[in-house]
């Protein structure tokens, strides 16, 4: 669990990515925003079997997306913790998450296990293809 | 004066937009043809490298001008368990282009219980169709006649729109332009779906 917040650098195909790890907890979200300039995409970490809470997610993406500053970031969601039987499938989670109202962003869901690893190269394969090819 | 100049200011800043959703079956070649089109009707646009793209889990956006007229296509996931998030869009379309992998034999049927699916949606009623017959640069792939004859028992079911089927190939581009060209043509003559008006930035 990451509170406050952790900066990385990493590079990835020759993309160089700051990565934000923004720590979940209500009382620091309203922070969240001091960190949303120049930001080329989102990656949103959703526990897939929290069922309770996808609600409090969905309510802080729509928030965060309508930034300015996030206009034209693409937004990839991590669907983790995919190697728990109960895991919400991926139109589950888009529709929890209210991703089809969003109609000029790209956006796309990956299946994620942090634990196992899978999932994120496939993902940030996709990322790197991703920002390369905006219009 | 003020009507003059917004006029002026229109002309000169506004476009018709129109929203083109890019349905079928996952692997159909919906994201290749609208990374071809993207790259054929925009001069700046550098595109990535077709052989890249991989299943789309999601939506992928995309913008051409023809003309004054814009298009903006939504292209979606076409997994079996994406196929629900299709109707989201469906009220907000113009115009829909459905792609079918004319070498695979096997999902045929598959393919046309969708389309049917969703050409007797009502929010998508007298909303143009452009069927594409898609990797028609694969020899033994099925023609037209072939793909029309086991689509034939969805023909009464089209209703009162146009429709159009149009052999193509998202990977060399054969029949892209005509296709677009066909389909501009037809949602800026339906009066039933306006077009949104947006500010060129
Ligand atoms: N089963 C499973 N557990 C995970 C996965 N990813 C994280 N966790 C567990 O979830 C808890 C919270 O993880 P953490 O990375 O601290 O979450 P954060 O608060 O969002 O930064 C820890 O106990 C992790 O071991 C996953 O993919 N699968
Ligand atoms: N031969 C051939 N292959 C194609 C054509 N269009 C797409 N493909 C291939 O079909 C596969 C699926 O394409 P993709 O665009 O991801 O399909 P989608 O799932 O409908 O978005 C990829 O391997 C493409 O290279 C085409 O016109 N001809
Ligand atoms: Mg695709």
């Amino acid at each position: 669990m990451a509170i406050g917040f952790n900066v990385e650098t990493v590079t990835y195909k020759n993309l160089k990515f700051q990565v934000w790890d923004l720590g979940g907890q209500t009382s620091i979200r309203p922070y969240w925003r001091c960190y949303y300039s120049n930001t080329d995409a989102v990656i949103y970490v959703v526990d897939s079997c929290d069922r309770d809470r996808i609600g409090t997610s969905k309510s802080e993406l729509v928030a965060m997306l309508e930034e300015e500053e996030l206009k034209k970031a693409i937004l990839v969601v991590f669907a983790n913790k995919q190697d728990m039987e109960q895991a919400m499938t991926p139109t589950e989670m888009a529709n929890a998450l209210g991703l089809p109202a969003l109609k000029d962003r790209k956006w796309q869901i990956f299946k994620t296990s942090a634990t196992k690893g899978t999932g994120l190269d496939e993902a940030m394969e996709w990322l790197v293809e991703a920002l390369k090819s905006r219009q | 004066m003020y009507t003059l100049l917004s006029g002026l200011y229109k002309y000169m800043f506004q476009r018709d937009e129109y929203c083109i959703l890019i349905l079928g079956l996952d692997n159909a070649g919906k994201t290749t043809f609208l990374e071809q089109t993207k790259t054929r009707f925009n001069k700046n646009y550098k595109g990535m490298s077709l052989s890249k793209i991989t299943t789309t889990v999601g939506l992928n956006i995309g913008t051409i001008d023809v003309g004054k007229t814009r298009l903006m296509f939504w292209d979606l996931g076409g997994q079996e368990e994406l196929q629900s998030l299709w109707d989201k869009y469906y009220a907000e379309s113009h115009g829909v282009i459905y792609v079918i992998d004319s070498t695979d034999e096997e999902r045929l049927s598959e393919s046309k219980r969708a389309f049917e699916k969703m050409i007797t949606s009502e929010a998508l009623e007298g909303v143009p169709i452009l069927v594409l017959a898609n990797k028609q640069d694969v020899e033994t792939c099925l023609s037209i006649p072939d793909i029309k004859t086991a689509f034939s028992d969805c023909i009464n079911k089209i209703g009162k729109r146009d429709c159009l089927t149009q052999a193509c190939s998202a990977l060399t581009g054969k029949g892209v332009n005509e296709g677009i060209e066909w389909m501009v043509k037809c949602v800026v003559r339906n009066i039933h779906r306006p077009p949104r008006k947006k500010d060129i930035t």
